[in-house]
């Protein structure tokens, strides 16, 4: 085992062990909130907050890998961009999935045009333009230079959805942020060890798999054209090398 | 399309509470539990899906990579 796996094998390990013990604690021994809140359906804030926070987490890998792809382009520098990219579509579409349901039931209706809730569907919206740029238009260096410009733009809208609902108000509560009301002392665990398990060791165990597949679909791509060249393989084998490269 | 919040005072006053909305059904249809559940199951299946697919694909790259490696190892160089 190299070092790699031996750090995918620790954080997948870590990973399980957080949400065997969040799972519980989440269901069994967190009381359930005010009926204002959402009453059991506020058990989803468990799990909704810390994956929104794997938004940033991933958002960032994602501005910081297309920036620097910017700057110097190289294979690692795009596979990680695009690792970040994939990543931060998956937790947004997350963050999407589960706040309308418990938004249903705390104020009625699954979604309003709310400053939070409209920048975030913004913000996922580009990772899901940077997915389908990636996997539809090839992966030449004009495609890969594009969607790492659209990788950093869409997370300077990052900060934007933090502060949205501090400077422009809205439904979205800021129970835990300045000026909230806080959250009884009961809850603290299981928000705490959520976030221990979605916010610090989902995001590295999915990076690391999305950014392993997309440098092995780099290297099969440039062993596929020494291949070609070589005459090992011909031109009409190009539709499996095309879609096994995205 | 649903309004903002009735009650807006201002931005702090907005944001550390729930308020209800315009157009809003105060008693969804359901309970809390079957949101509670649908919402982890969501959340569970798009996770492991996510991650079944890249898993699968990563291992397919991978065998496809070693063929090519295999058979480019067995023919000597071109020369230029």
């Amino acid at each position: 085992m190299n070092k790699k796996d031996a750090i995918f094998y620790a954080v997948l390990a870590a990973f399980v062990a957080a949400l065997v013990y969040t799972i519980p604690l989440i269901f069994l021994f967190t009381p359930t909130a005010q009926e204002q809140a959402g009453g059991l359906a506020q058990k989803i804030f468990y799990f909704h907050v810390p994956v929104a926070n794997g938004i940033y987490v991933t958002g960032a890998v994602c501005f910081i890998s297309s920036a620097i792809y910017l700057a110097r382009p190289s294979e690692a520098a795009n596979a990680w961009a695009k690792a970040g990219s994939d990543c931060a579509a998956l937790f947004g579409t997350l963050v999407l999935c589960s706040g309308p349901l418990w938004a249903k039931k705390a104020w009625g209706v699954y979604w309003v045009w709310d400053p939070q809730l409209t920048t975030l569907l913004l913000s996922v919206l580009i990772y899901w333009a940077i997915c389908l740029l990636r996997t539809f238009a090839g992966d030449g260096a004009a495609e890969r230079r594009f969607a790492a410009a659209l990788g950093v733009m869409g997370t300077v809208n990052l900060p934007i959805i933090y502060f949205s609902v501090q400077k422009w108000g809205g439904n979205h509560p800021t129970v835990i942020r300045e000026g909230g009301g806080g959250m009884h002392e009961s809850m603290w665990p299981a928000f705490i060890w959520g976030h221990v398990a979605l916010t610090l060791l989902l995001p590295p165990l999915v990076l690391l798999l999305r950014s392993r597949l997309a440098l092995l679909q780099a290297s099969l791509e440039h062993t596929w054209h020494e291949a070609l060249t070589r005459g090992i393989v011909d031109h009409l084998d190009d539709d499996f090398a095309e879609s096994e490269s995205r | 399309m649903t309004s903002l919040a009735q009650t807006r005072e201002n931005p702090s006053d907005r944001s550390t509470q729930f308020v209800p909305v315009e157009g809003g059904n105060p008693n969804p249809s359901g309970d809390a539990g079957t949101f509670m559940v649908t919402a982890y199951v969501l959340m569970w299946l798009c996770t492991a899906l996510f991650i079944l697919h890249t898993w699968r694909k990563t291992k397919n790259v991978q065998a496809r990579l070693e063929e090519l490696q295999k058979a480019i190892a067995k023919v000597p160089p071109v020369d230029s």
